[in-house]
């Protein structure tokens, strides 16, 4: 689906905001995109998406270039940025207008869809609506043009807590083989039980590339509840549950992945969990 | 190159309604401009420019406008004949569409209300030939504007209008060189300001420039990153 090499970016001359960034995504699986604040996530999803040209590397997204903004690329890309602009159009002229450059639009969908998230009033203006509101509307209508990659850059922010279970629903129900979904964001939590697998950036760089399976097989994630350590813990630390940690799963132990901690410790121990996961970069 | 007519006539629809109430009010303003100062034809082409500007609002607007329209499926092609359909055809035409109104309604209000008589207005053909030789005078303008629009990432009015005055300056340059290669020096003798320059020459400068803009618009659309 997505094939990078060598990828440079920069927005000034001497700062690079991509380095030398390799990456392969498969289609079919929903891929959370995490990192800190500045550390390149919304500029590789605008590289992938055709909104910026890279400086050097190769970039290919379904067999397109994106910086080439082919008709059948767009088509098939949908891109929800974290800021987004709507104009003073009703939901339903938005769709009207907009609708008609995605051959595999499907109305009903978008209606399902604004049921779902609970939006009744289809006339009105998108520019009178709440933040959130607005960002269910083009969740809704990314969702029913059927693109092959979806591309959503912080979609739980300004999102309440029912319509963040409800967007996890839904990202779920529009799911299909052929459909690949990219979700960037810091809130981790708001990713449980929704990805299939976990890319970490830091530094203009991917340090994390793994499945659920592989992150399941490689590490496990526990409570200790009388905060006795072992000693041997890639990373833990206390919550009202006890002592979280995660450490090596030497004995195909199954847990639940937390993304939280899983990232944390990505943080405080690299080269543990690159010599894990076989992953050089730093 | 990828252009579909069913795409450029639903880009043109949509950048209508995205705009249309703001369309409506400068045509309303137009209108009233022309039937209140009816040698105002040149204010209207100024606000046929200001019209050109808001079309292009999407390309040096936020990164977040600009991403909607860069991220629209449809060509750069048919982004960029989209846009020179709206600001150098439809446009000219609802501006014509409305003078000629204007004048017209002036001409009944005039007969009916003050009883003046029928030579105030001009015939169709006169206004449309009118309007016509304003708008060959305006095309190189437009085609700056059309240009700096989709050129310039952030203050696209502010960085025209410098750019229009730099233009303006390098004119004027080339005309003081040309008359220096005429007469000969520098200090040009007031009564020799007049002189005739070939008529074509301005011209041949002033659509070369235009030309320069359109193809430098294409390719600055097509460059076009947030």
């Amino acid at each position: 689906m997505i094939e990078i090499n060598n990828l440079d970016f920069s927005y000034k001359r001497n700062k690079l905001i991509i380095n030398d960034l390799s990456l392969k995504i498969e289609s079919g699986y929903i891929h959370g995109l995490l990192g800190k604040n500045g550390t390149g996530k919304t500029t590789l999803l605008k590289l992938i998406s055709g909104l910026l040209f890279p400086n050097s590397g190769d970039l290919m997204v379904m067999d397109y270039i994106p910086k080439q903004r082919k008709v059948g690329f767009l088509e098939d890309v949908f891109f929800l940025n974290e800021e987004f602009d709507v104009a003073g159009l009703s939901i339903e002229n938005y769709l009207k207008y907009n609708s008609v450059f995605y051959p595999k639009f499907s109305k009903d969908d978008f209606y399902n869809y604004l049921q779902e998230f609970e939006i009744e009033d289809t006339k009105a203006k998108l520019s009178s609506l709440s933040y959130g509101t607005k960002k269910k509307v083009i969740i809704a209508f990314g969702l029913a043009t059927h693109s092959r990659l979806m591309i959503l850059d912080e979609p739980t922010n300004g999102l309440d807590i029912p319509s963040k279970a409800q967007f996890r629903k839904i990202i779920l129900r529009a799911m299909s083989p052929e459909t690949t979904i990219i979700i960037s964001t810091h809130q981790v939590r708001d990713l449980h039980n929704l990805i299939d697998s976990i890319l970490i950036m830091d530094n203009g760089n991917i340090i994390l590339n793994a499945s659920n399976n592989e992150i399941s097989s490689k590490l496990y994630f526990g409570v200790e509840r009388n905060n006795e350590g072992e000693g041997n813990y890639i990373y833990s630390e206390d919550s009202i549950a006890g002592n979280t940690y995660v450490m090596e799963n030497t004995e195909n132990l199954e847990s639940n992945i937390d993304i939280e901690l899983l990232f944390n410790a990505v943080f405080q121990n690299r080269e543990k969990i690159n010599s894990l996961f076989n992953n050089n970069k730093k | 190159m990828e252009i579909s007519i069913n795409r450029l006539f639903n880009l043109i629809k949509r950048e209508l309604k995205i705009n249309q109430n703001s369309y409506i009010r400068v045509l309303i303003a137009i209108f009233f401009i022309q039937l209140l100062m009816p040698t105002a034809v040149s204010i209207g082409i100024l606000i046929l420019i200001l019209m050109a500007l808001h079309t292009f609002k999407e390309y040096f607007g936020s990164p977040s406008t600009r991403s909607q329209i860069l991220n629209l499926p449809a060509s750069t092609e048919e982004k960029y004949i989209y846009n020179f359909i709206t600001a150098f055809i439809i446009y000219p035409i609802a501006l014509a569409i409305i003078i000629i109104i204007a004048n017209y309604t002036r001409y009944l209000v005039d007969t009916i209300f003050f009883n003046k008589l029928l030579n105030t207005v001009s015939s169709l053909s006169d206004m449309i030939l009118g309007l016509s030789k304003q708008y060959l005078k305006a095309i190189p303008m437009l085609g700056m504007v059309f240009f700096g629009n989709i050129y310039f990432k952030k203050q696209g009015g502010l960085k025209m209008l410098l750019y229009f005055i730099g233009f303006m300056f390098v004119l004027a340059i080339i005309n003081i060189l040309i008359v220096y290669s005429i007469i000969g020096e520098f200090n040009i003798p007031i009564d020799l300001i007049d002189v005739n320059l070939p008529e074509y020459l301005p011209k041949i400068i002033y659509y070369l420039m235009g030309v320069f803009f359109l193809v430098n618009s294409y390719i600055a659309l097509k460059e076009k990153e947030v």
